[in-house]
């Protein structure tokens, strides 16, 4: 939405053919920026056999190369400090500097499991990966922002569940809660140094992240991947079919591209500390 | 750009935001039209827009009156053609010092302050939406304010009417999201606009106030400006939100909405200055 270039970005949870990630990375890149890309797995898993061929970040690194961008990867398990020191050091050191963060590394395992059903490992992976991800990254490449902090950007994805209820995806869901926590106390910390921190709530999108709940509804229903992915996954209300939405279409990776094009602009440096809900008008 | 060809309606496009948002969307390639009760100034933002090789209109329109409405989307629609976006941008308290608390306002102030921005922006968005609704699309925007879900002085008649718009847009998308029509509401922070003409004057009071004001009230430390609002309205506006509806976006430089940890009272600040 304005002109990124000669500006980094950091994306990270940007392996997958059909992550958010992905797209937030190469919009980035079209918008001018160059991107670093990072992911758990160099190439993740999929259950999609139309995806085999891809490569993961390599894949990715070459659409925002053919962008006339500079790209480049490295895989980091946020959950450990060490990975996610040694990715913004690395950063730093290919790219000088990071001027964007988007963080979009989230997993919701598979669902619905009811709380009392729910596994405490599941739990303490969710709020590891999700809130406690989050707190590393962004306090690493804060610490980075703020020596020269003008029109630095950090928008984290959350979730509607970090808005509301989630019937049978309750680590899901209180680790998006926690993370408005977060980006709400650090939009506060960061506003003196105008380096704006802002949330979307994604809801209803048709990307990999759904992949866990396919797999485990076809094997629950007994029926092919296939078959599964056309029934849909059970949404908020536990219900099984498509959530309802106002505009009657699944959200797509460049929904949200579009949505963070905007809030790293310079059409929005008066908005910090808030969660933006992306629901096509489910609320 | 991102409104090439688009036909855009601004109400209170005279002046502060609304203005702001005419030169912001012209910028990006739609064809403006600013309509205002400040016919003068409606002519100065189309003029600008037309010197920067623009297309533009001028109406005269007060949002209170249906002939006034039809007369401004009929002169749209026989100019350009169509309608794209809709952003509801007149509004205020216009012409009155009143604080707008208990016991200090009539049934008929209570009245006009309801009319102008409550049931106005609703009879425009009326207006617009048989055409909206027979092309299946289009995006219109509200502006309510802060004071709406956070107040921190009393003003019962304007808070009031702005709490009602964000029902209204909640309404709206709900209905016409089917097909194809995107609503969303922008609640502004304190934004420097002249809208704060009938509350304190321009001046070195007004200055120390936006300066106290800004330092506790705003995180980010500076009132915000109607070229920030004009950002959020293009994003709205736009394909880019695609996505998008149903909801209220806070340009506030921060400041949540429903905050519980207020530590500047905008009330005593202005009562203890003889201001309110």
């Amino acid at each position: 939405m304005s002109d990124l270039t000669g500006k980094v970005a950091l994306v990270t949870g940007a392996a997958a053919k059909r992550s958010m990630g992905r797209g937030i990375a190469v919009q980035l890149a079209k918008d001018g920026a160059d991107v670093v890309v990072s992911d758990k797995f160099a190439v993740p898993a999929t259950i999609w056999a139309e995806d085999q061929d891809w490569k993961g970040l390599d894949d990715v690194v070459a659409e925002i190369r053919a962008l006339g961008r500079k790209g480049v990867a490295l895989t980091c398990d946020v959950g450990n400090s060490a990975d996610v020191e040694a990715l913004v050091d690395w950063t730093l050191e290919e790219c000088g500097k990071i001027d964007i963060l988007v963080h979009c590394v989230g997993v919701r395992g598979p669902v619905p499991v009811p709380v009392v059903e729910l596994g405490e490992d599941t739990w303490r992976m969710l709020v590891d990966v999700n809130l406690t991800g989050a707190f590393l990254v962004c306090k690493a490449v804060a610490k980075t922002m703020i020596p020269d902090p003008e029109g630095k950007k950090i928008v984290l994805i959350s979730s509607m569940a970090g808005v509301g209820p989630y019937p049978g995806g309750a680590g899901y869901c209180a680790s998006k809660h926690g993370l408005l926590g977060l980006m709400k106390t650090l939009a506060r910390e960061l506003a003196p140094y105008k380096i704006n921190v802002n949330a979307i709530n994604p809801g209803g999108f048709d990307t990999n992240f759904r992949d866990d709940s396919v797999a485990k509804q076809a094997e629950d229903r007994g029926v092919s991947v296939e078959e599964s992915q056309k029934a849909g996954t059970a949404g908020p209300t536990g219900q099984a079919g498509p959530p309802p939405i106002p505009l009657g279409r699944l959200g797509t990776p460049q929904d949200i591209a579009d949505l963070v094009s905007f809030l790293v602009s310079d059409q929005a440096k008066y908005i910090t500390g808030e969660d933006i809900n992306l629901s096509g008008g489910a609320n | 750009m991102l409104l090439e060809n688009k036909v855009a309606i601004v109400t209170g496009g005279a002046k502060g935001m609304g203005r702001g948002i005419c030169l912001k969307f012209a910028q990006e390639g739609a064809k403006v039209v600013a309509c205002d009760l400040d016919y003068e100034g409606c002519q100065s933002v189309a003029a600008e827009v037309k010197a920067a090789g623009g297309e533009a209109l001028a109406f005269k329109t007060d949002i209170t009156k249906s002939a006034d409405i039809k007369q401004m989307v009929d002169g749209t629609l026989a100019e350009f053609g169509t309608i794209d976006v809709l952003v509801n941008c007149a509004g205020g308290v216009p012409g009155t010092h009143a604080s707008g608390a208990t016991g200090t306002m009539s049934e008929a102030e209570w009245n006009r302050i309801i009319n102008i921005n409550l049931t106005g922006p609703w009879l425009v968005t009326e207006a617009v939406l048989p055409t909206m609704k027979e092309k299946k699309s289009g995006s219109i925007m509200f502006i309510s304010s802060m004071g709406a879900v956070q107040p921190v002085v009393p003003v019962l008649h304007y808070h009031s009417a702005k709490a009602g718009v964000i029902g209204l847009s909640l309404n709206l998308a709900f209905e016409l999201a089917p097909i194809g029509i995107r609503v969303n509401t922008i609640v502004p922070g304190p934004i420097e606009t002249t809208f704060w003409d009938s509350l304190l004057p321009a001046g070195p009071e007004r200055d120390e106030f936006f300066s106290v004001l800004s330092k506790h009230e705003v995180p980010v430390g500076r009132m915000g400006t109607s070229e920030d609002i004009a950002g959020a309205a293009l994003f709205l506006a736009s394909d880019l939100s695609a996505f998008y509806t149903g909801q209220t976006m806070c340009v506030a430089g921060g400041q949540p909405m429903h905050s519980h940890n207020t530590v500047f009272n905008i009330e005593r600040y202005l009562k203890e200055r003889g201001l309110l």
